[in-house]
């Protein structure tokens, strides 16, 4: 009894000693601090500041100053929010009183600012660019790469069917953006109308677009404009974080998944990233279109050291995979069927009944990029960068063939390619350089066993480049100029019509420059002139592709006789602050092309077995465009926003006189939204009713169309949004969207589809993403 | 340590660089290539043989298609119509006629007069595939009245043949896609 009561005694005495000892710590630490906005650098009023471990936080006052005391040391997860921010975390180790500044970014930032302070590892670019963040990724979950960027004024896409597209930029599609995936220029078969980009949106922290010419770092294939996608910083957080996103949509019955992990070891810093899509035939209003399913799987890694010390490295690897059904009733075998086609109401071989299976037609491809960048700091103000990328770009369509033939591919294609670019970079108070090498290597195979002739030759393209960059910062001006200049050589092997390979060897000896120039008018009047001049040489298929192209009913030529295309484009941007409440936001171009290469109906029909179709032949002309994007952002009250965004392209074929090929139409967009604090748990409540009008193009030249561009339409779209809080403070985001409200049926001119059915009609999404 | 990876590197970039520097395509055959159709017309009674060919042996593009027409069309005539695909870009040259006979169900043909010999020359079915439907590799043609004009031929791939008038040969509701589509110059004597 008495053996119990003394070990009662020791192990309170234990107990209450150790308690003591807790309490005898410094447990009266303070945090204090303030909450800035990351751009304007402007106090955020009433932002929260919460302690994960102590379970306590507060509220800054109205100057964004905060105050937390009795604080014991220790290692702390905090999370700062802002009602219109982005919530972010950080971890912080607490010795002593300590003064923090956390710094939020906005949902939705109009345009960012020049990256000046850039240590040049980044897309760096006279132009502003319009970026997306994590915020608004999460109210697109569930669409594909271009989808998702139309929500940027300007930007439209260019489709194949409810799953194929590709971004446009004021006008400009294919050979004409580059795409830049975690640094490295993206090598696909980018040159297919119906080749989307091989990239899962959700291994991007962030997608960014620059509209003009001036990233001449990435190449002369930047004449519209450049896509990034890019990373975060990996917090030093010695936890494993991140967060599980999964979406339904009713249309297509889509089930999509993504996560997103990171930890920060003590060798490196991690981050790994996972997503699938999984899709039945979508619908329109009135029926099925069948085998439009697809599914998707990516995966994803970074590994980054500390960036302590003189070296900074970081390895990226990624695999993408995707499986695209195309419509049944689009497979035609040559014009009179496509002119049956036009005149049905519901496309051939239409089912009654919804279907996961991917038949043929279909296209499968996988993709691999990996990459690695090292960065060795002189000192503050100067270093090398290297960056490597290697990519396999797998692709195989399928086709409705006799004879068993359809489990064979009809086009089987492997583009191996590499990526090597070094370049110094030096800063002082006012001049930043930026000088570089480049040497890019793309060979491209056209696996054997199809039983067809390749549209495409086999061929290596052999480019090297040299690059150079300068920034100026005066008192109010910023001026940048850049040079480029770049040796292509391809090595051809082609089959010709008598089925002899012929080899050849192509040089092109080409340059870029651009001058770009930003100004505060007043302290809330910002402009930027940006003037480029890009040649673009052609590329292969515009060069040598030969051969039916069943996708558009005609024979494709490639002319090897084509120059380099000439791109002179000024745009000017303007972002225009009203008082607190208003915003605008205007792009506005020229560009005026010199052998603008296209693939231009020829009078000429060929006679073949399968009988007459019409020829296309890769030509040249004069073109011109001019237009301009507009968004306008206006707080009607705290809590209610009307965003609005126009964009118009007038662009002529200045040789035809008349309009141009695949422009986009004029696109109108109305967002009224309505957020509130808090309702319960319920944190950030965002409702938004949407209105899309697009006018249907008149500008075209009808002669080089199979079909009259369709009219206008308008779409109806709402969504709301919550953040539901929860005791540990691992949130939960959950999003309901509706598109196409009303069910409305409608063709859109930059759809191929349009030729065989009607647009998708209405979806509803659910959209639920986890942190941890 | 970093001259290892350096090394490591440089070594791999070598390699890649100069590993593929030529490209030799394999000419690999073109397994559904269609190059010669041809509709024979023998009599069923007795009379001269009419052969109608479209030849095009180098395929899309390259050298335009030879038509050629031999023998007469009488008037008042029934003949036997068969129809042979070949691929004579294949040596020997490939019989697609078989290949169509092994997927019947998957085909029909197609027979369509225009121009002044339109009504005078009737084509009817004279085979049919495991379904019961019509294929069009064996007809029966019967001549009445005299004319100029055109006889189209196609080949659909995977046609609805239950559709309406489709087996009649009527190819307007058919679907499917379109494998051979040949026009003939005919003359009805």
């Amino acid at each position: 009894m008495l053996s119990i009561n003394i070990r009662k005694f020791i192990s309170f005495t234990f107990v209450a000693f150790l308690y003591l000892n807790v309490i005898s710590q410094d447990c009266h630490l303070i945090l204090s601090g303030k909450v800035i906005d990351q751009h304007h650098e402007e106090n955020l009023e009433y932002a929260t500041v919460y302690i994960q471990e102590l379970n306590a936080g507060t509220v800054c006052d109205s100057i964004g100053r905060f105050t937390i005391d009795k604080v014991c040391p220790g290692k702390y997860h905090i999370i700062v929010s802002h009602l219109g921010c982005e919530s972010k975390n950080y971890y912080l180790t607490i010795t002593e009183n300590t003064y923090q500044i956390f710094q939020l970014e906005h949902h939705e930032e109009l345009m960012d600012e020049i990256e000046i302070t850039g240590d040049g590892s980044q897309s760096r670019t006279g132009l502003n660019k319009n970026t997306l963040k994590k915020e608004i990724l999460f109210e697109q979950a569930g669409k594909s790469l271009s989808e998702i960027l139309t929500s940027i004024p300007g930007i439209s896409s260019l489709k194949s069917g409810p799953n194929l597209s590709k971004p446009i930029i004021q006008g400009m599609y294919g050979n004409r953006v580059t795409i830049l995936n975690h640094g490295i220029p993206q090598e696909g078969q980018q040159w297919g109308n119906d080749h989307a980009p091989e990239i899962d949106p959700n291994t991007a922290d962030k997608i960014s677009v620059y509209k003009g010419a001036s990233a001449i770092r990435f190449g002369l294939q930047t004449i519209g404009g450049i896509v990034v996608l890019e990373p975060e910083e990996i917090q030093e957080d010695p936890h494993w974080h991140g967060s599980y996103q999964s979406t339904f949509q009713t249309n297509g019955l889509n089930f999509s998944g993504a996560a997103t992990i990171r930890k920060s070891f003590d060798l490196a810093k991690i981050r790994l990233t996972g997503g699938f899509v999984k899709s039945g035939d979508k619908k329109t209003p009135d029926y099925f279109l069948t085998n439009t399913g697809n599914s998707d799987a990516s995966f994803s890694i970074i590994v980054s050291n500390h960036a302590s010390g003189k070296w900074k490295r970081l390895f990226y690897y990624s695999y993408y995979y995707n499986k695209n059904g195309i419509l049944r009733g689009s497979h035609i075998g040559n014009v009179t069927d496509l002119e049956e086609a036009f005149n049905r109401s519901i496309p051939f071989y239409t089912e009654d009944n919804f279907s996961y299976k991917i038949d043929v037609p279909r296209q499968e491809v996988n993709h691999h990029l990996a990459k690695y960048n090292t960065k060795y700091f002189i000192n503050e103000s100067s270093n090398f960068n290297l960056d490597v990328g290697i990519q396999v770009n797998q692709r195989s369509e399928f086709d409705i063939r006799r004879g068993n033939r359809n489990d064979k591919p009809a086009l089987d294609l492997n583009l191996f390619s590499q990526y090597y670019d070094l370049y110094y970079f030096k800063q002082s108070d006012h001049v930043e350089y930026t000088a570089g090498i480049q040497y890019r290597n793309a060979n491209n195979t056209n696996i054997p066993g199809t039983g067809i002739l390749p549209l495409i030759p086999d061929y290596i393209n052999n480019t090297g480049a040299g690059y150079l960059i300068s920034k100026y910062k005066l008192k109010k001006i910023q001026i940048e100029n850049g040079l480029r200049v770049e040796f292509r050589n391809y090595f051809v092997a082609r089959i010709s019509n008598n089925r002899e390979v012929i080899k050849e060897h192509i040089n092109y000896l080409n340059w870029a420059t651009n001058f770009g120039l930003k100004t505060s008018i007043f302290k809330d009047i910002k402009t930027l002139v940006d003037i480029s001049y890009t040649n673009r040489p052609p590329e292969v298929n515009e060069l040598f592709s030969n051969g039916l192209h069943q996708g558009v009913s005609g024979i494709e030529e490639g002319n090897s006789n084509l120059n380099a295309e000439r791109s002179f484009k000024i745009v000017n941007e303007w972002d225009i602050k009203i008082g607190h409440s208003t915003n605008i936001n205007a792009s506005l171009f020229y560009n005026r092309i010199s052998n603008y290469i296209y693939l231009q109906p020829q009078k000429e029909l060929r006679l073949t077995i399968r009988g007459a179709f019409p020829v296309f032949k890769y030509i040249g002309t004069e073109a011109s465009l001019t237009g301009g994007d507009i968004k306008l952002i206006h707080n009607i009250t705290d809590h209610l926003q009307a965003t609005s965004g126009l964009s118009y392209i007038y662009a002529r074929n200045i040789t035809q006189n008349s309009g141009l090929i695949r422009i986009p139409p004029l696109n109108l967009q109305l967002n009224l939204s309505y957020t509130f604090g808090r309702f319960w748990k319920i944190h950030e409540i965002k409702t938004v009713v949407g209105f899309s009008y697009d006018a249907g193009q008149t500008n075209v030249d009808l002669s080089e169309d199979f079909l009259n561009p369709p009219g206008e339409y308008y779409l109806i779209n709402i969504s709301t949004k919550f953040r539901l809080k929860t005791k540990n403070g691992n949130d939960i985001d959950i999003q309901f969207r509706a598109e196409n409200l009303l069910n409305n049926t409608y063709r859109q001119y930059l759809n191929r589809l349009r030729y065989f059915a009607d647009e998708t009609g209405s979806n509803f999404s659910l959209n639920i993403k986890s942190y941890f | 340590m970093n001259k290892k990876i350096l090394t490591l590197g440089l070594s791999i970039f070598m390699l890649t660089l100069f590993s593929s520097c030529d490209k030799d395509p394999e000419v690999s055959n073109e397994e559904e290539l269609i190059t010669t159709v041809t509709y024979t017309l023998t009599p069923v009674t007795t009379g001269e043989i009419v052969t109608l060919t479209f030849k095009d042996i180098d395929g899309d593009g390259g050298n335009a298609p030879v038509i050629t027409y031999t023998g007469e069309l009488k008037t008042g005539t029934t003949y036997n119509g068969a129809l042979s695909l070949l691929n004579e870009a294949e040596n020997p040259a490939e019989n697609i006629t078989e290949e169509i006979e092994e997927e019947d169900e998957d085909h029909q043909l197609f027979f369509a007069v225009s121009g002044g010999a339109e009504g005078k020359m009737i084509i009817s079915y004279d085979d049919k595939d495991a379904n019961n439907q019509p294929v069009g590799l064996k007809t029966k043609v019967s001549t009445s009245g005299t004319g100029t004009g055109k006889l189209k031929i196609t080949l659909r791939h995977l046609p609805n043949k239950t559709a309406s008038g489709v087996s009649a040969g009527n190819i307007t509701n058919a679907g499917g896609e379109t494998d051979i589509e040949v026009n003939f110059d005919i003359v009805i004597k």
